[in-house]
């Protein structure tokens, strides 16, 4: 068994240093051993001392360093030896640090190095490294020693508690890696950029809104990377048929020409395979674009420190919540999917620009998002499907406490029923000496919020019919075109007749029960309500028609014709 | 071109909303400014000015009054060929007011989303 543990040795170790370390271990209160270590190297402890304390120091250049204690247990211990850091002298790590660390050439013990400091969250040490190691690869090929998706791999890993320390980390490996990728194959950039960009949690959406330069950086990068996949795509190439291998295993010609197709047949696959992983994922990245809306740069420069007075002044002001679609008569306390809400502090806070401009709404439950996020006022469009939002105020400039000053709820609605009403002006529609009767219909959604951003369309239905409508059983209603919606009030015109039947009359009934379906953008078709056309006839040729709560219309049989 | 044409006539017939349509343009190889100039090119030669909100369409069509049926039926519960044929005209007139009435709102939709993102046209 082994034990690693760290001493560190930068505080004597000068810059210039390429020989190797003297280490002086106390064996007892009397007797030290020197031990020799090459830099890059690793000491090892074969004797287990009894009191279970080992005391190391170094000797450099004659100069002693600070005593380290440290308790073993084992056997044989390993310790190794950290170079990295700027703790005392403020140095900044070499290329030759690095070269150091990863001197053995053994990818296996470089990476568990790495990943001792991943876990170590040291994020100072682990951002130089980063950096130090992914600028290998902008290098020629050869000097990069390590695979980079080794290195990748480990380094997209390093999951540091605060969100705001992991999204720097993020921006520095992105941006170090983005400048320098030239070196790298085709599928290299391409896993590169679905390893360095997951999809972004709701957590680091937030995060990204400073930080700019990442975002488009890695967009252009994004757009580099599929314009090539692109470029190397035959679009000619059927993927459906099969290479054909000639299976003559002494024709040399022939066994060269099955492998050249197996190759152009792979190649092609995995081709398409990225295209589909890269679309997927940058779709989800380029959604950030509408939330990023100042440069780190300009963050930084302009902040000023909102005082605790301001701070108190916020927490405790009302936020104004204001549909956009503010139409009379609507639910102001919910809000239909997809509908965009103006969320803004109270003016009398009085807050100067630079210090609005460190507030942030963030949504911490939810499947909306912001629009023109800045200063305490946002866009919030509503998610697009039943949910409460919890949407916090957050000072941006404090990332390390993301202290939340306000939150604010949003409660987002889909359509769950529907009223239809006569068309204003209208009048009831009738044949004299007919059985008729027909309306012009509106349609409202409910509950009454905006349901602009949805489409609205009537699903198809078979009619059952009794008595006298008894041949019309299995009538079917056709689904109808997506028609759009204005606030909650259908974009449409529903014309609901009986049709015109002649005598002889008799009794009857005729029910359609039609679903009313809505959809949002590319998601499918949801029923939420039915709406039944139903007609009856008492025998007289008396026609009655009804519809979602308009209606019954009546006409007899002698009412004077009229249209609609 | 062609490119955004697509992605924006799949938009206008309500295959994507406004945030997936932004999504897959700037999905596309080419630079954000293209994108948007393409756009802007698009929305202007597609949008119309003389395009009424108060003309909406029929969510249901009544078929000729000689074939007393009611209104919304299926074309096929009609069996003279010659009220068919008029019946389906009617249909085929008014599916065209959707979607003209369709496209002109959800362009008008994208127009002002980019607006409001501040991907300004």
């Amino acid at each position: 068994m082994s034990k690693s543990t760290y001493i560190n040795l930068i505080n004597v170790i000068p810059k210039e240093i390429s020989e190797s370390v003297e280490f002086w271990i106390k064996r007892s209160s009397k007797h030290f051993e020197k031990v020799e270590v090459p830099c890059g190297g690793r000491m090892q402890f074969k004797t287990n001392p009894k009191d279970g304390v080992w005391h190391v120091y170094a000797v450099v250049g004659g100069i002693k360093t600070e005593t380290y204690s440290t308790i073993f247990s084992d056997d044989s211990y390993v310790c190794r030896i950290r170079y990295w850091s700027n703790e005392i002298f403020n140095r900044k790590l070499t290329k030759s640090d690095i070269s150091m660390l990863i001197s053995e050439r053994s990818v296996t013990s470089t990476i568990d190095r790495l990943s001792d400091i991943v876990k170590a969250k040291d994020f100072l040490i682990f951002r130089e490294v980063s950096q130090v190691l992914l600028s290998q690869y902008s290098q020629q090929q050869e000097n990069a020693i390590l695979p980079l998706m080794e290195v990748v791999k480990i380094l997209s890993q390093g999951i540091f508690d605060e969100f705001d320390v992991q999204d720097e980390l993020r921006d520095s490996i992105v941006s170090n890696v983005l400048d320098n990728y030239e070196n790298l194959s085709l599928t290299e950039k391409t896993f590169f950029m679905l390893q360095l960009t997951p999809q972004p949690t709701p957590k680091s959406k937030s995060a990204y809104s400073k930080w700019t330069k990442t975002i488009s950086k890695s967009c252009e990068s994004w757009l580099d990377v599929l314009g090539e996949v692109d470029t190397d795509i035959d679009p000619e190439f059927n993927l459906n048929v099969l290479p054909e291998i000639n299976f003559n295993q002494t024709d040399e010609k022939a066994n060269r020409a099955n492998k050249e197709a197996v190759k152009v047949y792979n190649q092609q696959f995995l081709l398409r395979q990225l295209q589909k992983r890269l679309i997927n994922n940058s779709s989800r990245y380029f959604s950030l674009i509408p939330q990023v809306i100042r440069t780190r740069e300009q963050f930084e420069n302009e902040a000023l420190a909102i005082d605790d007075q301001c701070l108190q002044l916020i927490k405790k002001s009302k936020i104004s919540v204001i549909p956009e679609d503010n139409f009379a008569g609507r639910d102001l306390k919910r809000f239909g999917a997809g509908e965009r809400i103006n969320l803004s502090l109270p003016q009398k806070i009085g807050l100067e620009k630079e210090q609005a401009n460190q507030l942030r709404w963030v949504c911490r439950d939810g499947s909306g998002y912001f629009l023109n996020n800045c200063g305490g006022e946002a866009i919030y469009v509503a998610g697009s499907k039943q949910e409460l939002a919890i949407l916090s105020l957050v000072n941006i400039k404090n990332p390390k406490s993301h202290e939340v000053l306000i939150e604010q709820e949003i409660d987002t609605a889909v359509p769950n029923d529907a009223r239809m009403e006569r068309q204003d002006g209208s009048h009831i529609m009738h044949q004299y000496d007919t059985f008729s009767a027909g309306f012009k219909g509106e349609i409202y959604l409910l509950p009454n919020v905006s349901y602009s951003e949805l489409l609205f369309r009537e699903g198809s239905a078979p009619g059952v019919g009794t008595g006298w409508f008894s041949d019309d059983t299995g009538d079917q209603h056709p689904v109808g075109d997506p028609i759009t919606i204005h606030n909650n009030k259908v974009n449409g015109v529903d014309t609901v007749s009986t049709g015109i039947k002649h005598a002889p009359y008799a009794e009857g009934t005729f029910d359609w029960p039609i679903p009313w379906e809505y959809k949002e953008g590319g998601s499918p078709w949801e029923p939420f309500t039915i709406a039944n056309h139903a007609e009856v006839s008492d025998g007289t040729g008396r026609a009655s028609i009804e519809k979602k709560g308009a209606g019954p219309f009546t006409k007899d049989l002698d009412a004077p014709t009229s249209g609609y | 071109m062609k490119q955004v044409e697509f992605i924006l006539s799949e938009f206008e017939n309500g295959s994507y909303g406004v945030l997936e349509a932004i999504n897959k343009l700037f999905d596309l190889p080419m630079g954000k400014t293209v994108i948007l100039e393409q756009c802007k090119l698009y929305l202007d030669k597609q949008i119309d000015p003389n395009f009424d909100v108060k003309e909406l369409p029929s969510l249901n069509i009544e078929p000729p009054i000689e074939t007393g049926l009611r209104s919304g039926v299926s074309v096929d519960s009609i069996k003279n060929p010659q009220q068919k044929a008029e019946y389906q005209k009617l249909i085929l007139k008014n599916k065209k007011q959707s979607n003209y009435y369709l496209k002109q709102i959800q362009l008008r939709k994208l127009l002002t989303y980019l607006n409001k993102s501040q991907l300004n046209l």
